[in-house]
């Protein structure tokens, strides 16, 4: 059972990395598949909680060859560009919805859409708090859509990510997902 | 966005009280791009200088208010000079 996502802003930053729930490649491994009648409108996805540091974002930096010196040179970031601090890709950011998306509904079900913007500048001190929650269900072509709505919080609770997604999971008694992902037609 | 330099005279301060008034006043943020900078203490003579990057004075003033180190003097920065690289703010 995730702390709901109110509760978790209610605490300090320390104790809301406690409540990580991004699994381990050994849960992913073990992952039970959930079905379309397990989900309930409002229910709020397990929470994927992310501390940044530089060597985080100099690493993402080097991994992506984005040498933007906003993003690990304090100096400019401050000076040139007056920001609080070096400044977390959005490129990483955008990474995380994918994989959170993923996590959730495998191994049998399918991340098909996901829209957000990028609104607010994350730095390292932030304790960011990827979060999801169901808006809506609907069957079609016998496969379970569920429409959610994400973001990306701060541990200060500035929404720095909203957006909304839509996945796929399959229906207990029905077939499995195809793969690759054929979206429905009716 | 403007830095800003503050001198602050605080005498008797030890390590503990600067440790302790920082930490009291850590969550301070009143929007997501003002940020103190520095922090410099010469605790032997209770000299202070801080940095801060704020939208308005007004910002940081509230800062030295809350932390408790009154500001003999405080300065808009124009001109910096870091480990060689001169940035013009």
């Amino acid at each position: 059972m995730t702390t709901p996502l109110e509760d978790l802003l209610k605490l300090e930053p320390e104790d809301i990395w406690k409540r990580n729930e991004r699994p381990t490649a050994d849960q992913m491994r073990d992952k039970q598949q959930i079905y379309y009648e397990d989900i309930e409108e409002g229910a709020e996805l397990p929470k994927y909680i992310y501390k940044p540091t530089p060597t985080h974002l100099f690493r993402w930096s080097a991994a992506i060859e984005n040498f933007h010196r906003i993003h690990y040179d304090l100096d400019f970031g401050l000076n040139h560009d007056k920001n609080p601090s070096i400044l977390v890709h959005g490129s990483w950011k955008q990474s995380v919805v994918p994989q959170f998306l993923k996590d959730w509904t495998s191994p049998g079900g399918w991340p098909w859409k996901a829209r957000f913007e990028h609104r607010a500048m994350l730095v390292p001190g932030d304790v960011l708090i990827m979060w999801g929650r169901v808006v809506e269900k609907s069957v079609k072509s016998q496969m379970g859509l569920i429409e959610l709505e994400i973001g990306m919080k701060t541990h200060d609770g500035v929404e720095s990510m909203p957006g909304t997604a839509t996945v796929v999971l399959p229906l207990r008694d029905g077939p499995p997902i195809p793969y690759p992902f054929i979206p429905p037609t009716d | 966005m403007a830095r800003f330099m503050a001198i602050h005279n605080v005498p008797s301060m030890n390590e503990a009280d600067f440790r302790g008034k920082l930490d009291s006043v850590k969550k301070w943020r009143p929007d997501r791009r003002t940020t103190i900078l520095k922090v410099y203490g010469d605790l032997s003579t209770g000299k202070i200088v801080t940095e801060c990057e704020a939208a308005e004075q007004s910002h940081f003033e509230d800062w030295i208010t809350m932390v408790g180190w009154p500001a003999e003097s405080i300065h808009q920065v124009d001109m910096i000079c870091q480990v060689g690289n001169i940035w013009k703010l």
